[in-house]
């Protein structure tokens, strides 16, 4: 007996508790949280409302983040949960919600409260991926580096753009012209330029070597400085101090347009038998590469910017195609020690085109795990 | 000391960039390293002023061929600077309109006319470079002749419109992508061999 | 000996080439030629969504839809950018479409606000009502998450000095529920921005108006469907002025001088704010008015024609080549 007793109470609970909780569903449901991955400069709340936007149009949201006055936002009903970023700008802020709903008829109801304190993380998990793959790069570096100190060949593909220096400097040399070296339009923050400024090195030492007149016209005043010295170095290098001045690397301009009027000017004028335009550029690459060719010079190109590539390959004798461009050094120098990151990238290339090409069969098959575990920015 | 100097700097705030990636709570250092860097770019300027004039100063000195370009840089420099400054501090006065006339209506049109000379020099270019030597660059040939016309295309050209639409979202997005792979591995490449050391040719000297 | 005719033409003079270049682009300039383009789906689609907020408001008087035009360029690209916003806009006003618009740059202020104000006046749209101008939001990234919630409390005045919430089109249109379109217009990666934020956030549609040179970087967001359209450089503003020419057409009729010069009367008694534009236009004016209904099709003219003319010299050139290596062989 006491046995169907409590079997009919737990069918009635069974039966009637989802009723009383959903009587008592609240208009809306949300919670604060703290912002993962970041300082605590933010935390965020999710709001999701569970009543219809024609019984509540509109929510009120008291913000209360710190010491601040409290600051009340109104949150039109659209049915669709939403997640608002609230800037506490530093860790250990406490923030909190009180959230009244407002009815047809104008009158509130309070929804309640929530609450949190802001906290930075000592990890930001969304750039494990890069971290890792970083970590990956570097140890393939120093065990490549090391075979090429241990005296192993490295194989290097030829470049014809790098071949070609030697030959364009001592036609230069030959015709009693200047050489121009323009090392990008970009600032010292873009690795195009230290990628040019690294190729820079071995071109002046060649020019110093061979007495040939030389001009460098910058349009960073940074990359000036740094310009100066890879120069003056290059100089005394190849033995010839006497030949250097501090004018051979000048700022010309630091507008864009200005810049290339300026050079071109200087081209024309001086008609210099060999242009080098390494590094980064923007709409003014075919300007100066077309003014170039204008009076009659060598001009050996190569940037990283893409939608750029084109015009070099268009107007110029020679083109480094993107990466070839940071490769240069290593293979202006054939130093093991270059070239043992060079052959690391391509192994890390090929890595990567490995995965390309699983996650593409992989989704051909219908398991999406490979590519999805690569686009969800967490792990 | 030279040269360990800066390598060492370019070690110890290279590590710290990727330490700041990966640790949140140490994105105040990054916004004083932020601060410092503004900083470092304004003091760029008075090098680089004094960089233009020691350049033409030389040209100016040495009687150079072009002497003539290096005086109307100076003008055109302490002009624009003396007439900004005052009409800066006094802007009821006839320089605050004299400077905003000068570069509304000299500097942007210069500026505006050598950009435009971009079409006169994609003419000579492609008159040049696009020629059939081999089966590849016929190929390119053949790519920019249609997407030139398709980009135009009117009555019975249109049908190179769609064709030029293929190229330009199959083959050219494509190609961009791999391209801009091989540059990204080259940027982490060449960051990594800056910060470990391995790369100083930057740095004047490799030896 | 007389020099071959493929070594002349293989070493003509640039000064000819760009002399020549330079003629071809005027002449369709001059002559006023306009070039007829056919209408891509990528820009068709733009057209088609707001013709769909159209019929929206129609059905829905009291909870009107807006589009939100994002003017995120600077003058140095203004050539290829201006006509994408002017159609764009002339078309949201012909539809009655409320409008918000604002600029992403300092120096974009101006020209947004000239921009706006020039094309509603052509509709007698009033300000408050059927359009406003919020100015510069800073932070951008700011105000555009402020849209999912209320702008009014973000943009608490508009670039004149109202208040928003004495705006009372803002007070109908203050958050992306209300807004049926984004339309950003920018020669930067801006695009790029409003698709994490707004939609990806927020599911918001948008729609891109871009330069030539940057038209391919956006290519993949369209087959993602990030973007529901794409005006891309001269061609694809030429395309919508086209679409919304043959809209006017019909709603308005062939004389659109006439309906501009009887568009105010003197005895208008409306009161037009005329701090954001006097009503009735001087010849002058309305000559312009007239002209820019056409500036990218004319545009085009002259760059189809500069398009043919380097078809043209490549062929040459390539002949030239031809022969001179066949001759070469021979010998």
């Amino acid at each position: 007996m006491k046995k169907k007793v409590f079997v009919l109470i737990g069918c009635a609970l069974f039966f009637f508790l989802p009723l009383i909780f959903a009587q008592e569903s609240a208009p809306a449901e949300f919670f604060l949280r703290d912002t993962p991955n970041n300082a605590g400069e933010q935390v965020e709340l999710t709001f999701r409302p569970l009543a219809s936007p024609e019984e509540v149009p509109e929510f009120l949201l008291n913000i209360t983040i710190g010491e601040k006055p409290v600051r009340v936002r109104r949150l039109v009903n659209a049915g669709k949960p939403v997640i608002l970023p609230l800037i506490t700008h530093q860790a250990g802020v406490p923030v909190k919600v009180e959230v009244q709903g407002v009815l047809p008829d104008g009158s509130l109801t309070d929804l309640g409260a929530v609450d949190v304190v802001s906290k930075g993380e000592w990890l930001n998990m969304n750039s494990m991926k890069a971290f890792i793959l970083g970590l990956l790069f570097i140890g393939l570096i120093i065990f490549y580096v090391g075979r090429a100190k241990r005296g192993q060949d490295l194989f290097i593909r030829k470049i014809p753009g790098l071949e070609a220096i030697d030959d364009a400097l001592g036609r230069a040399t030959e015709m009693g012209r200047p050489v121009f070296y323009i090392p990008g339009t970009s600032s010292m923050a873009d690795v195009a330029t230290l990628a040019s400024l690294n190729i820079l090195r071995p071109v002046a030492r060649q020019v110093a070597k061979y007495e040939t007149p030389f001009s460098v016209p910058v349009k960073d005043p940074i990359v000036v400085s740094v310009a100066q010295d890879v120069v003056k170095e290059a100089y005394m290098a190849a033995g010839r101090p006497d030949l250097y001045e501090d004018g051979i690397a000048y700022l010309a301009s630091m507008g864009q347009f200005d810049y290339s009027g300026a050079v071109s000017g200087s081209m024309v004028r001086e008609k210099p038998a060999t242009v080098f335009l390494l590094g980064m550029f923007y709409a003014e690459s075919l300007i100066l590469a077309e003014t170039a060719n204008s009076v009659g010079a060598i001009q050996i190109a190569g940037t990283d910017a893409s939608s750029q590539l084109p015009f070099f390959i268009a107007a110029c004798d020679y083109t480094l195609i993107g990466e070839e461009l940071y490769a240069a050094s290593a293979y202006m120098s054939r130093e093991p020690l270059l070239l043992g990151t060079l052959k690391a990238q391509d192994i890390l290339k090929g890595i990567l085109l490995v995965i390309f090409v699983l996650a593409v069969i992989f989704q051909l098959l219908g398991v999406d795990f490979i590519m999805d575990s690569f686009l969800n920015p967490q792990w | 000391m030279k040269r360990t100097l800066p390598l060492f700097l370019a070690f110890f705030f290279g590590i710290i960039g990727i330490i700041v990636q990966m640790v949140p709570a140490l994105k105040g250092l990054m916004d004083t390293m932020l601060d410092w860097m503004a900083i470092i770019a304004a003091f760029a300027l008075a090098v680089g002023i004094s960089s233009l004039t020691r350049h033409h100063m030389t040209k100016i000195r040495r009687k150079h061929k072009d002497i003539f370009f290096s005086y109307v840089t100076f003008i055109a420099m302490f002009f624009m600077t003396i007439i900004g400054l005052v009409g800066y501090f006094r802007p009821e006065g006839a320089l605050q309109g004299l400077f905003e006339n000068m570069y509304n209506y000299v500097r942007v049109p210069l500026d505006a006319s050598m950009f435009a000379l971009l079409a006169f020099y994609i003419t000579s270019a492609a008159y040049r470079a696009f020629r059939a030597r081999t089966w590849l660059a016929t190929v390119l040939l053949l790519a920019g002749v249609i997407v030139m016309i398709g980009r135009v295309a009117f009555g019975p050209f249109i049908i190179f419109n769609d064709i030029t639409a293929w190229i330009m979202k199959v083959p050219t997005t494509a190609a961009m992508r791999a391209v801009n792979v091989g540059i990204g591995l080259g940027i982490v490449a060449t960051s990594i061999k800056i910060v470990l050391g391995i790369e100083r040719s930057y740095l004047g000297g490799g030896e | 000996m007389r020099t071959p005719w493929y070594d002349k033409i293989m070493s003509l003079d640039k000064k000819i080439l760009y002399v020549i270049m330079f003629i071809v682009v005027m002449i369709p300039l001059l002559a006023k030629w306009t070039y007829n383009p056919a209408v891509m789906p990528e820009v068709k689609d733009i057209y088609d969504e707001i013709e769909g907020i159209y019929a929206y408001n129609q059905s829905h008087p009291d909870t009107p839809q807006g589009i939100l035009v994002s003017f995120d360029y600077s003058p140095s690209t203004n050539a290829e950018l201006d006509p994408m916003t002017m159609s764009i806009l002339r078309h949201a006003f012909m539809r009655n479409i409320p409008v918000i618009t604002w600029s992403a740059f300092p120096d974009s202020i101006d020209l947004a606000k000239t921009i706006t104000t020039y094309i509603a006046k052509e509709f007698r749209a009033v300000y408050g009502q059927d359009f406003v101008f919020m100015g510069y939001p800073y932070p951008m990234n700011a105000a555009v998450i402020a849209f999912g919630s209320d702008v009014r409390n973000f943009l608490v005045k508009d670039f004149y000095g109202n208040l928003s919430t004495d705006l009372p089109l803002l007070n109908k249109i203050y958050n992306y529920k209300s807004i049926g379109l984004i339309v950003t217009v920018s020669g930067t990666s801006y695009p790029r921005f409003w698709v994490t934020y707004a939609n990806t956030l927020y599911g918001k549609k948008i729609a891109t108006g871009t330069t030539a040179v940057s038209a391919a970087e956006f290519y993949p967001f369209l087959q993602t469907d990030q973007m529901i359209g794409m005006m891309g450089g001269l061609r694809g503003a030429a395309e919508y002025e086209k679409l919304v020419e043959a809209l006017e057409i019909t709603i308005i009729g062939d004389d659109i001088e006439r309906y501009l010069r009887n568009l105010y009367s003197p005895e208008d008694d409306f009161p037009w704010d005329t701090k954001i534009f006097a009503p009735g236009f001087t010849d002058e004016e309305l000559r312009e008015h007239l002209s820019t209904r056409k500036t990218a099709r004319t545009g085009m003219a002259s760059q189809a024609s500069s398009h043919f003319y380097v078809i043209v010299l490549i062929i040459l050139a390539n002949l030239g080549y031809f022969f001179k290596r066949r001759a070469e062989n021979k010998r």
